[in-house]
């Protein structure tokens, strides 16, 4: 059952002061692993080998905000790295001898005093009835469950974890909400903002590494931008009045002396923004596979609302494409380059010129001859106005052979090989088949998602509406060929969004290709 | 705002109920210049224009197609011609499958464009119930004729997931007086909202389709419901001349709220903080914060 606003606006009135209990959690032993791993990463961030810097990097991120076991971590670094001496020969001697002093020493035998704390917070919440809820990755929650289940107690609800914005804003209310690792925005650990200024809980259990820094401004709120000269110092009488209070405490064993306040996430996330990835938004499918687009990208979807009056068409992520949208590719396999080749231009270059011409002439007449012969565009207009544009990629023409066919009567250049030294085949066809190379080698060139799929793809897209309804209205995922008798064949692939997250940065050979859940989770800003 | 709710209907009725106060809130004045203006652009642009309705590609100025179809008294014309009598003024020809009708200014009130609600209520069977208004807003003081009067000076923007969304929020919320129960979408008067055809006093700018529920106008005031609705009126030329207010949801990713905060940061460069306003809400239940622009003198 859902909060009512007026439960919940009720529920921040009574609420008062929140309390946020920061647990700062010491280790000498993951001191050690993490100044090491921190070292390597740094010295490795210079060197070309960009793959194994990313994955130090998404290591210690995991590392800081999911109560990992030790031994996993200690596991998770030989898996990376290989052995000192694979590491020697591959970096040198210093890289070499910080690894070996990394990995020095035996993994602990006591268990990670992040999972013991987080452990005894949620025996402590259970004991005193209190309703909880843990804000975490999808991927971190077998962490929470393990911690929970090996120190003999019973099995965490489903109910008991938040992932994401819509779950979080669709929760109830409850006693505590339990977070590892900072507060930030974006990146590892992230969680909204709405945390502090739309709390649906009293007390907010944080458990930290020690030296681990909140984001500056998390908490952001898009009413109080920075203020402008003439109102800046004014006391804000209309500002959110809700309330935290803070309480620290530190939970593990005693730190060694050269240990470093140094916050790894702060200086990744500096460190990003010098590598030349690119912001990036992510449209996630089913099975956790997801496409990362830059922002502001139009994609072409398809939305099965009935009351859409353009079902298919190019969509941004998060403004108009939204999740229950497909997202459709088309997967062309095959283009029919026909037998006869022409030279590139040549034809193209003759009746672009009589349409030009013809068009300047009477343009008006052109398009009610057009009609009448049976070419039925909707938009002939702005169909002209493309199909005089010269030769890029591809040679702009009508789409379909009898719509070119008429097109070419209409220019009178249909019968004859007007212009050009050829008598073995009609102009027309000579044309036509000029396009269909053009067309073929645009494809080829995977220039087809700016030209081809934009005219000849979206019609076909039109045509085959029903069956594209028909299937979405049970399936999340389905597969439509391509009709044949055309230019292109293939199929267009549809897949329901289930969501649009944003705060990715990404190397450009990634965009717009499918990616597995942990290609994904790496590339979290 | 901290939760999902209606609040952006509630400001939409405060709104509604203030307009219903002001016996100049309806569309009487300039009925016969809209109709006019529609017969228009149907006869010199729609009605030849080989496109389907594609302003911006066309290049014809328009913000939407005309369907030049009107109704009286729900029988259906076509518009056919205008003219102009030194007797009557201008004159719009209008052709049913019946009879040809001659559409004059004095007797405008009687035709509205077809798929829109009808400007007044004749008989009074399509009117508003000006009880749950006057007694949701005890200060209320409902002029009686804006009951059966359209008005397109309010306009409710929905949420970018359609206007199902925006409705079945409202609909969650219902006033109960004495043994009856008002729905809140139902007394927003939107078009198509109700059961039965009634004139409606707040017309609906559907953020999904990016589509109008009547044929386009500017309204004094402009009420969006959510984020993504918010910025798509701030930068419709359409709402350039109305007041602006949208309702966001503080739950939403950083990215989003950044596109809000940044909005309104470069609104600054043209306006500036209300605080006189601010200051007169400023006991607001915990949770919202409130930010008012106004432009800038000079």
């Amino acid at each position: 059952m859902p909060v009512t606003a007026s439960e919940f606006f009720e529920f921040l009135k009574d609420r008062g002061v929140g309390t946020i209990d920061r647990h700062e959690i010491t280790s000498a032993w993951f001191a050690r692993l993490r100044r090491g791993v921190r070292r390597l990463a740094l010295l490795l961030s210079d060197s070309q080998d960009v793959d194994t810097w990313e994955r130090l990097r998404t290591l210690l991120s995991e590392w800081l905000t999911v109560p990992l076991p030790f031994e996993d971590m200690h596991a998770a670094l030989v898996t990376t790295m290989g052995s000192p001496e694979a590491v020697t020969a591959r970096w040198g001697r210093e890289v070499g001898h910080i690894y070996a002093q990394t990995l020095s020493g035996d993994t602990p035998m006591q268990r990670s005093p992040m999972r013991e704390c987080v452990c005894k917070l949620i025996v402590d919440l259970r004991e005193q009835h209190r309703g909880f809820k843990i804000f975490c990755h999808a991927r971190a929650r077998p962490h929470f469950e393990t911690l929970v289940l090996s120190a003999g107690n019973s099995p965490l609800e489903a109910g008991s974890f938040l992932h994401s914005v819509p779950q979080y804003r669709d929760a109830g209310l409850f006693d505590t909400l339990i977070k590892v690792g900072p507060l930030r925005a974006g990146g590892w650990g992230s969680a909204p903002d709405a945390v502090l200024t739309a709390p649906r809980f009293q007390h907010l259990a944080q458990v930290v590494w020690w030296g681990c820094s909140d984001e500056p401004g998390f908490g952001y709120d898009p009413a109080f931008a920075p203020r402008d000269e003439l109102t800046a110092g004014i006391e804000d009488s209309h500002s959110p009045t809700l309330q935290w209070g803070t309480h620290h405490s530190r939970f593990g064993d005693a730190l060694p002396p050269d240990a470093s306040d140094l916050d790894e996430l702060q200086v990744f996330k500096e460190m990003e923004h010098d590598r030349g990835l690119r912001p990036a938004t992510l449209l996630q499918i089913g099975s956790g596979l997801g496409f990362f687009y830059p922002p502001h990208s139009q994609v072409l979807s398809f939305d099965p609302d009935p009351s859409e009056p353009t079902p298919v068409r190019y969509r941004v992520p998060g403004d108009t494409l939204l999740g229950g949208m497909y997202l459709v590719r088309p997967l062309v396999n095959d283009v029919d380059l026909g037998a006869v080749r022409a030279e590139y231009d040549s034809y193209s270059r003759t009746w672009k010129e009589r349409l030009a011409q013809a068009a300047a002439a009477d343009g008006f007449g052109l398009v009610l001859r057009l009609q009448k012969d049976g070419l039925d565009l909707e938009n002939l207009y702005a169909a002209i106005r493309n199909w005089r544009k010269p030769p890029s990629t591809v040679i702009h023409a009508p789409k379909q052979r009898k719509h070119f066919v008429i097109l070419m009567r209409a220019l009178g250049l249909a019968g004859d090989d007007e212009g050009t030294a050829r008598k073995t085949a009609p102009f027309w066809r000579q044309a036509w088949n000029e396009i269909r190379r053009s067309r073929g080698q645009a494809i080829q060139a995977g220039v087809h998602e700016h030209e081809i799929v934009d005219e000849q793809l979206q019609t076909i897209l039109k045509r085959l509406m029903p069956e594209i309804r028909s299937k979405a209205a049970g399936e999340q995922r389905f597969v439509i060929a391509i009709p044949g008798g055309g230019d292109i064949q293939g199929e267009f692939e549809f897949s329901i969004v289930l969501n649009v997250q944003f705060g990715f940065r990404v190397p450009e050979p990634l965009l717009r290709t499918v990616l597995a859940p942990e290609a994904i989770e790496q590339w979290r800003a | 705002m901290p939760c999902d709710s209606a609040a952006v209907g509630l400001l939409a009725l405060g709104a509604l109920v203030r307009d219903l106060g002001n016996p100049n809130a309806n569309d009487l004045g300039a009925h016969f210049q809209a109709l006019r203006r529609l017969a228009e652009q149907y006869l010199h642009w729609c009605k030849s224009c080989e496109l389907r309705c594609d302003p911006e590609l066309k290049g014809c100025g328009y913000l939407a197609e005309a369907s030049g179809v009107l109704r009286r008294d729900r029988e259906r014309y076509e518009i056919g011609t205008i003219s102009h009598d030194p007797r009557w003024g201008d004159a719009i020809a209008c052709v049913s499958k019946r009879e040809s009708r001659l559409l004059l200014k004095n007797y405008a009130a009687d035709w509205h464009i077809d798929g829109e609600p009808p400007l007044h209520s004749s008989g009074g069977e399509l009117s508003l119930n000006g009880n749950p208004y006057s007694r949701i807003i005890n200060s209320a003081a409902v002029v009686p004729d804006n009951l059966q009067r359209s008005f397109a000076g309010l306009c409710l923007a929905t949420r970018v997931g359609g206007q199902n969304a925006t409705r079945e929020t409202c609909g969650s919320l219902r006033f109960q007086m004495g043994d009856t129960e008002y729905a809140l979408d139902h007394l927003l008067s939107v078009h198509g909202w109700t059961e039965q055809p009634a004139v409606s006093r707040m017309t609906l700018f559907n953020a999904r389709t990016d589509r109008f529920d009547r044929y386009p106008y500017a309204p004094s005031l402009v009420l969006a419901d959510g984020d993504a609705s918010f910025l798509r009126v701030l930068d419709r030329t359409a709402f350039q001349r109305s007041d602006v207010i949208g309702v966001v949801h503080r739950a939403l990713d950083r990215y989003h709220l950044e596109l809000v905060g940044n909005r309104m940061l470069e609104l600054r460069q043209w306006y500036s903080e209300d605080l006189e306003l601010q200051h007169k809400f400023a006991s607001h239940p915990p949770g919202i914060a409130l930010s008012i622009l106004r432009q800038r003198a000079g």
